[in-house]
C-alpha cells in the first residue's frame, strides 16, 4: 500500500485558470472527475469507504465528548418544541424568557423550527425509551436530544470532505483537512451543544456544495439547483437571520454561471429550480410566524429587530474578531493559521474564496451591529460558527503542501501550530461547562447573569477561566476520592486573582467538574454510572482502531487524485 | 482409526460417563444441607417468590454474585426436595466441566490424555465433593472452563459470532464470582501464548470485554445498590496483605494435597517437569539433528503444541489462583475447584504418558523388543500403575458416598471442613429432624420459629427446609437479643402471628460447651427445651429447639374484614392502648398496614381526632408512614408495616367523646384514597379506630 502511495504522481501546483471566453476574470478551476461523476466503481468504493470511516471516527470522538444534557436555554426551548411535537403534536411550550406569549395566549419558542425538526428522531427515540423504562422525568429524552448536534456536526465534516474531493484534492488532503475542521475548530465544542448554529452551518455548506455540483453537473443540473434551494431554504427555516447571507450565495451562483460552459439561458433556467424550495421555506417561516405570534414578520423578538442594532459596527466587528472573551482569532486559531493557505485556495477556487469572504463580511456586518453580538451564554463567537467550515477551506492547500513530498517545512510548522492550538483551545470548551464558568464570573462580579467583563477583560476570558477550572478538575479527578474538594490548591488560583484581588469567587467548586456525559450528574443510578464508564472507555479505545482504519482508507492512492492542471 | 480402537474409545467414554453419573448421583442427599449451601438457596427462594426485581438481587446485597441463585430459582421449583434439586444443578455443572475437560484435552494432547483427564476428574475427591454440593463452586469451574474453550475457539477464528459468545461467557463467569475477575487479565496472555498472530484482532477482544461488562452491569440495577454500599475498607497494610496471601496460598496447597490426593499432585508436578523437558528436548532435537525440514516442522509443531497447551492450562490456573488469593481470605476449599480444574488436561496428559511408559516397562526390564512382550503383561503393569494413581482417591470417594462422617476431611489451617460439614454450626446434621417436628406442629397450630440473625445455619437452613409461608412464620433475632424484646417492637408478620396466639419456638445452635444454651435461658426465662440433636463427632455442636412463653399485649386489634385503602393498602390492625385522656394530652396509637402490592404513589397518612363532624378536629398528625422512613412507594407485596403516632389533643377542647380516624391521601393533590370493606365501598375515606373520652385538663 505504501509503495502504491509512493507511486502516485504528486499533485501539480495550483494556479489561476484564466478562461479565454471570460476575458480577465478569474474563473473556477475545471471541475474534477469526482464532481463530474466520472469515477470508476473502485474509486467510488474507495471514497465511500473513506467517508464511512471518517464518519465513524467523528461519531466516536463526538459521542465520547458529548455533554449528554441540554446546554443552553435556547436549546432547551427548541428541545421542548420538538418534545411537544412528539408528545402532543403542537409547538406551544411552557412560558420562559425565550418563549413569549403568542397570539392564542400560549407560549412559543422564538427560534426557527429547523433545529426542533432535526431533533425529532432522537427525541422520539428518547421518549420511547423513557416510556418503556418508566422514567420519572424526561432526562433520558434530553440526553438523546442533546446528541443531535453530534450527528449534525459529523454531517458538516462529511459534506466538507466531499466538497474537498469534488474540488480535486486527494483523499489524504481532504481527510486531513476534515479532521482538522472537526477537532481544531469551533465545530468540536459546538457539536456538544444544543444551539442551532451547527445545523445552520450544515445547511449553508450543503447549499454551497450543491451549487458547485450544479455548476459541474453535465446533465440534470436542475436537480442540484433544486437541492441547493432546499438546503438554503432549510437554513432559513433553521435561523431566519440566514436571509442576510442570500446575497453572498446569489453572487456565488452568478459567478459560477458566468464561468461555466453552459449558456446564460440554460444556466438560469436550471438555476430557477432552486427558487421553488426557497419560496416554500420563506412562506413557511412567514406562516409559522403568523401562527405563533399573529404577524408574518414577528419572530418573537418583540421590537428588538428595530431597536436591537445598537452596537457600533466597527466595535462589533472588532469584538467578534479579536475580543479576549469572544474573538474568533482566539477561539479558532486554526482559522488564523489557515490564512497561510488562503492565497493558494483563492487562486485555485476564486468563487469559493469570494463566497467565504462575503459570508464572513455579511455575518460581521449583521451581528456586529446586534446588541447581543456575543450570543452569550456560549463558547466563543457563536454567530460565526456557521461560517467556520467556509473559513477552513484554506487548510486544503496547507495540508497539500505538508503531505506532498518533499513537504514544505514552513507549511508543516503552520499546520502543527494551527492544529495544536486549535485542539487545545477547543478542548477547553469541550471539557469545561461554559455556563458553569459564566456562573462563577457572573456571581463574582455581583451583576447576576451579566458576564460582560468576561467578553472583553482578558483576566476574565473564558480561555483563562476554563484552563483554571480544568486544572482544578484534573487535580480532583486524579486524586483520592476521599480528598476534601475545598482543599484543592487550584481552586483559588483563579486567573483574575492578581488583577482584581477583591473579587473572590464564592463557590468555584461547583464549576469544578468535567462536562462530559459519563462524568455526571452525581444523582445517577449506580447502573447508569457503571454503564456510562464502560461505554466511555470503549469509545476511547475505539478511537484507535477507527483512526487506524481511517488512515489506511485515506492514504490509499487514487489514479484520479491529481489536482486540476491549469490551462494557460 | 480402525473399528477396534474406535470401539475401545467408545467403551472407555461410556465407562467414564457411567462412573461419573454413578459417583455424582449415588446418595446425593446423604450429606445434610450445610450452611454454605443454605444461604444461596435462600437467595434462590427469594428470587423464586420475587415481588420485584430487587428480590432477584438478594445475593448482590450480601456481597455475592447472583448467577448461581438465579439458576437455582427455577431448578428448585422442579422438585419438592430443594436440596436434591439444588445439588443436581451442581452435578449438571460438573457434567459440563467434564465434557469441556475432555474436549480441550483431546484438542491439546490427544485422545489418551483426554480419557486420562476425564478419569482424574471423575475420581478426584475435590471435584466429587463439590459436584455434589449446592455451592457455586461447580458452576464457577464450568463457566471458567467454558471461557477457556470459547477463547480457544476465538483464537482459531476471531469472528464476530465467536467474539459475542466469548463476551457472554466472560459476563456469565463474572456474574458467578468476582474471583474470576483476574481471568480478564489472563485472557490476552492466553491468546499471546496460543496464537500470537490473533492479537492483531485485539479490538474484537475489547468488544467481548464490553459485552461482558454490560452483562455484568445487571448487578448494579439493584435500586438499593447505592444506598447499602459497604463502607470503604481501611487501607490495607502491604505487609499484612502479603502475609494473608502467603497464608492463603499455603492453605490452598495443603487442601489441594488432601482433596486431590498425593498421586494427582505428584502427577501434576511430574507433568510440568516432563512437559518442560519434552519441549526443551523437542527444540534441541529440532536444532541439532539432521532431519528434513518437514520432519523438523512436525517435531516443532508437536512440541510447540504441548508447550502451548500446557502453558495455557497453567496460565489459566495461575490466573484463577491469583483471583482466589487476592479476593478474600481463602475460607473455603470450594475455591480450589476453580483453581485446579484447568490443570486436569495436564494431569491427564501426564497420566497417559505414565501409562504408556509403564506399558514399555516390561520390555525395558527384560531387554526384549516391545513387540515380543505379552500384551497381557503390559496391560497388567499399566493397570497396576493406574491403580496406584487412583487408589487413594477412590478410597476417599467411597467414604464420602457411604459414610461422610468418616471421611478424612481436611482440617488444617484455613479450611475447617470437618466442622463445616460434620460437626460445626454450619453442619446440617439434625436439622431435618427438627424441621419435621416443626412441620408437624404447624399442622396443629400457628407457629413462629425464631433463629439467630446470622447467615448460614440454622437461619437459612430452616428457611430452605421449612419454607417461608403463612404457617410457620420464620423470624430472625439479633444474637443475644431476648425474643420478648424483639416482639415488643411489634414489627413484622411474626408479631402478628405471636399476638394472635401462635406457638413460639426458638432454634439454637450451641457448641459443645453449652455456653449458648446458658445465655439463651438467661435472656429468655421460661424457655423450655422440646428437642435436642447432637451432631456427629466428639466436639460437636448441637441443635436445641425451645418453646417460648410470651404474653401478648392486650390492646392489639386485628381487623377482619380489614379496611382497604385504594387497591393496594390494607389497615390490618391497630393498637389504641387508652381511651380516656385529658385535654392537652397526647393520644398514642399504632397502625399495622399491609401492602397487597407495591403502591403506585407515596401516600401521606392522616390521623385526626374529631367530633361527630369530621371537620371538627381537636388533634391531627399527618405524616409519611413510619415518620417518613418507610414511605408507601417502598412498600412491597406482603409487607406488614408498624406505624406509630402521637397526636396531641388541643388543650382548649371541650370535654366529650371524640373519634380517632385514619386514612391516606396524596400530598400533591390532597386526594384521599377511597376505603372499601370486603370489596364494597363504604362511602367514607377514613377508618374509625375507636372513640376516646376527653376530660378537662
Amino acid at each position: 500500500m505504501l509503495s502504491e502511495q509512493r507511486a502516485t504522481p504528486l499533485p501539480a501546483p495550483l494556479t489561476i485558470h484564466h478562461s479565454r471566453e471570460s476575458g480577465n476574470l478569474p474563473v473556477e478551476t475545471q471541475p474534477s472527475a469526482h464532481a463530474k461523476g466520472k469515477l470508476s466503481r473502485s474509486e467510488r468504493h474507495a471514497d465511500q469507504r473513506c467517508a464511512w470511516r471518517l464518519a465513524v471516527v467523528l461519531i466516536v470522538l463526538y459521542l465520547l465528548t458529548a455533554a449528554g444534557r441540554l446546554t443552553s436555554g435556547d436549546g432547551a426551548a427548541m428541545y421542548q418544541t420538538a418534545q411537544q411535537l412528539v408528545v402532543a403534536g403542537q409547538v406551544a411550550i411552557p412560558p420562559s424568557p425565550v418563549a413569549p406569549a403568542g397570539r392564542d395566549g400560549r407560549h412559543y419558542a422564538k427560534y426557527g423550527l429547523g433545529q426542533s425538526l432535526v431533533e425529532l428522531p432522537l427525541v422520539l427515540l428518547g421518549h420511547t425509551l423513557a416510556t418503556l423504562t418508566n422514567q420519572p422525568d424526561d432526562r433520558l429524552t434530553q440526553f438523546w436530544a442533546s446528541l443531535t448536534n453530534t450527528f449534525v456536526s459529523v454531517g458538516i465534516v462529511l459534506v466538507w470532505w466531499r466538497f474537498a474531493r469534488d474540488l480535486g484534492y486527494t483523499r489524504p488532503v481532504a481527510t486531513a483537512g476534515a479532521v482538522t475542521l472537526a477537532s481544531a475548530s469551533l465545530l468540536w465544542p459546538y457539536a456538544r451543544t444544543d444551539f442551532s448554529e451547527p445545523l445552520l452551518a450544515l445547511a449553508l455548506l450543503s447549499t454551497a456544495w450543491c451549487l458547485y455540483r450544479w455548476h459541474c453537473a453535465p446533465r440534470r443540473a436542475w436537480v442540484w439547483a433544486l437541492t441547493a434551494g432546499a438546503c438554503g431554504g432549510f437554513a432559513f427555516v433553521t435561523k431566519p437571520t440566514a436571509a442576510v447571507l442570500c446575497p453572498a450565495f446569489a453572487l456565488y451562483a452568478l459567478w459560477l454561471l458566468r464561468s461555466g460552459d453552459r449558456s446564460w439561458v440554460s444556466g438560469l433556467r436550471s438555476l430557477a429550480a432552486s427558487l421553488g424550495p426557497l419560496v416554500v421555506a420563506g412562506g413557511f417561516v412567514l406562516a409559522f410566524n403568523y401562527y405563533r405570534f399573529g404577524s408574518v414578520l414577528d419572530l418573537g423578538y418583540g421590537d428588538e429587530p428595530t431597536t436591537g442594532f445598537t452596537t457600533p459596527l466597527l466595535t462589533g466587528v472588532a469584538l467578534l474578531l479579536a475580543s479576549s472573551g469572544k474573538g474568533l482569532l482566539w477561539f479558532c486559531p486554526a482559522v488564523v493559521a489557515g490564512l497561510w493557505g488562503w492565497r493558494a485556495f483563492a487562486r485555485a477556487h476564486p468563487a469559493l474564496a469570494a463566497l467565504a469572504a462575503l459570508l464572513l463580511m455579511s455575518q460581521l456586518a449583521f451581528f456586529g451591529r446586534w446588541w447581543a453580538w456575543h450570543g452569550d451564554w456560549s463558547w466563543g463567537p457563536r454567530y460565526l460558527v456557521a461560517i467556520v467550515p467556509f473559513l477552513m477551506w484554506s487548510w486544503l492547500p496547507l495540508w497539500q503542501h505538508v503531505l506532498r513530498k518533499p513537504c514544505s517545512s514552513l507549511a508543516a510548522l503552520v499546520v502543527v501550530i494551527g492544529v495544536t492550538t486549535g485542539v487545545g483551545v477547543n478542548a477547553l470548551g469541550v471539557l469545561v461547562d461554559f455556563s458553569a464558568y459564566y456562573r462563577v464570573v457572573g456571581h463574582q462580579l455581583g451583576q447576576g447573569a451579566d458576564v460582560a467583563d468576561a467578553r472583553t477583560e482578558p483576566a476574565f476570558s473564558p480561555l483563562a477561566g476554563h484552563w483554571w477550572l480544568l486544572r482544578a478538575t484534573l487535580y480532583d479527578a486524579l486524586g483520592d476520592d476521599d480528598r476534601d474538594p475545598l482543599a484543592n490548591p487550584f481552586l483559588h488560583a483563579y486567573p483574575w486573582a492578581e488583577a482584581f484581588p477583591d473579587r473572590v469567587p464564592p463557590h468555584p467548586e461547583y464549576a469544578v467538574k468535567l462536562d462530559l456525559w459519563f462524568a455526571g450528574p452525581d444523582d445517577r443510578p449506580v447502573w447508569v454510572e457503571f454503564v456510562s464508564a464502560l461505554v466511555a472507555w470503549w469509545l476511547l479505545i475505539a478511537l484507535i482502531p477507527a483512526g487506524r482504519a481511517l488512515w489506511s482508507a485515506a492514504r490509499t492512492a487514487s489514479p484520479t487524485d491529481r489536482l486540476v492542471r491549469t490551462v494557460r | 482409526m480402525n473399528a477396534k480402537v474406535m470401539w475401545s474409545w467408545r467403551s472407555a467414554t461410556l465407562a467414564i460417563v457411567t462412573l461419573f453419573l454413578a459417583t455424582r448421583l449415588y446418595n446425593l442427599t446423604l450429606l445434610p444441607l450445610s450452611g454454605s449451601e443454605a444461604t444461596p438457596l435462600t437467595w434462590a427462594l427469594q428470587a423464586q417468590q420475587a415481588r420485584d426485581w430487587s428480590d432477584w438481587l438478594a445475593a448482590v446485597r450480601e456481597a455475592a454474585q447472583p448467577l448461581h441463585s438465579w439458576l437455582l430459582a427455577p431448578v428448585i421449583s422442579l422438585s419438592l426436595d430443594r436440596v436434591l434439586a439444588a445439588r443436581l444443578l451442581s452435578v449438571a455443572s460438573g457434567t459440563i466441566t467434564l465434557a469441556l475437560v475432555v474436549a480441550l484435552t483431546q484438542r491439546l494432547f490427544g485422545r489418551p490424555a483426554a480419557c486420562a483427564a476425564a478419569l482424574v476428574y471423575v475420581c478426584a475427591p475435590l471435584t466429587l465433593l463439590y459436584d455434589r454440593l449446592a455451592l457455586p463452586a461447580a458452576l464457577l469451574a464450568a463457566l471458567s472452563f467454558l471461557v477457556l474453550w470459547c477463547l480457544q475457539a476465538w483464537c482459531e477464528q476471531p469472528s464476530t459470532w465467536r467474539t459475542g459468545v466469548l463476551g457472554i461467557a466472560l459476563g456469565l463467569v463474572l456474574l458467578t464470582s468476582l474471583q474470576s475477575l483476574t481471568l480478564l487479565f489472563v485472557v490476552p496472555g492466553v491468546v499471546a501464548l496460543w496464537r500470537p498472530a490473533v492479537l492483531r484482532r485485539w479490538w474484537s477482544l475489547v468488544n467481548a470485554y464490553l459485552l461482558a461488562g454490560l452483562l455484568f452491569s445487571v448487578v448494579f440495577t439493584d435500586p438499593l445498590a447505592g444506598i447499602v454500599a459497604a463502607p470503604a475498607p481501611e487501607p490495607p497494610v502491604p505487609a499484612a496483605v502479603a502475609t494473608d496471601w502467603i497464608t492463603n496460598a499455603r492453605s490452598l496447597a495443603a487442601a489441594a494435597w488432601a482433596y486431590l490426593t498425593w498421586p494427582f499432585v505428584a502427577l501434576l508436578g511430574g507433568t510440568l517437569v516432563a512437559a518442560g523437558a519434552a519441549g526443551l528436548w523437542g527444540r534441541l532435537a529440532t536444532e541439532h539433528t539432521e532431519r528434513s525440514d518437514a520432519e523438523k516442522r512436525v517435531v516443532e509443531t508437536s512440541s510447540g503444541s504441548t508447550w502451548r497447551g500446557g502453558g495455557v492450562c497453567l496460565l489459566w490456573a495461575a490466573g484463577s489462583a491469583i483471583g482466589v488469593l487476592i479476593n478474600e481470605p481463602a475460607s473455603t476449599a470450594a475455591n480450589l475447584v476453580f483453581v485446579v480444574t484447568p490443570t486436569f488436561p495436564l494431569v491427564g496428559w501426564g497420566l497417559a504418558q505414565l501409562i504408556a511408559a509403564s506399558r514399555r516397562l516390561p520390555a525395558l526390564v527384560s531387554r526384549a523388543e516391545p513387540i515380543a512382550v505379552n500384551a497381557v503383561v503390559q496391560n497388567t503393569v499399566a493397570g497396576i500403575v493406574l491403580g496406584v494413581c487412583i487408589a487413594p482417591a477412590v478410597g476417599w470417594d467411597w467414604s464420602l458416598l457411604t459414610a461422610p462422617t468418616s471421611v478424612a476431611w481436611y482440617v488444617g489451617p484455613g479450611f475447617p471442613d470437618r466442622a463445616r460439614y460434620i460437626e460445626g454450626r454450619q453442619s446440617g446434621y439434625g436439622l431435618g429432624e427438627i424441621v419435621d417436628r416443626l412441620r408437624a406442629a404447624a399442622k396443629r397450630q400457628r407457629v413462629v420459629v425464631f433463629t439467630a440473625d446470622t447467615a448460614g445455619l440454622p437461619r437459612d437452613g430452616v428457611r430452605v427446609l421449612l419454607g417461608d409461608g403463612p404457617n410457620p412464620v420464620l423470624a430472625a433475632v439479633p444474637p443475644g437479643m431476648p425474643v420478648a424484646e424483639r416482639l415488643a417492637q411489634r414489627v413484622g408478620r411474626e408479631y402478628r402471628a405471636a399476638s394472635t396466639g401462635a406457638t413460639l419456638f426458638y432454634l439454637l445452635d450451641d457448641d459443645y460447651t453449652g455456653t449458648g444454651d446458658r445465655e439463651f435461658r438467661r435472656a429468655n426465662p421460661g424457655a423450655r427445651v422440646v428437642q435436642q440433636v447432637v451432631k456427629p463427632g466428639n466436639v460437636s455442636h448441637r441443635l436445641i429447639l425451645y418453646e417460648l412463653l410470651w404474653q401478648p399485649p392486650g390492646d392489639d386489634r386485628w381487623l377482619d374484614p380489614a379496611p382497604r385503602f385504594g387497591e393496594r393498602i390494607v389497615l390490618a390492625g391497630y393498637a389504641l392502648p387508652a381511651t380516656t385522656y385529658r385535654a392537652g394530652d397526647t393520644v398514642r396509637f399504632t397502625l399495622f398496614w399491609e401492602a397487597l402490592a407495591m403502591p403506585a404513589n407515596s401516600y401521606t397518612v392522616f390521623t385526626h381526632i374529631v367530633g361527630d363532624d369530621p371537620a371538627q378536629k381537636i388533634g391531627q398528625r399527618d405524616q409519611l408512614p413510619v415518620a417518613g422512613k418507610h414511605p408507601t412507594s417502598t412498600w412491597r407485596r406482603g409487607d406488614l408495616i408498624t406505624d406509630s403516632y402521637a397526636v396531641p389533643i388541643d388543650p382548649h377542647v371541650q370535654p366529650g367523646s371524640y373519634r380517632v380516624i385514619v386514612g391516606l391521601y396524596r400530598l400533591d393533590t390532597l386526594e384521599r384514597l377511597p376505603m372499601t370493606l370486603d370489596g364494597e365501598p363504604v362511602g367514607e375515606d377514613f377508618y374509625v379506630l375507636g372513640k376516646i373520652v376527653v376530660t378537662a385538663p
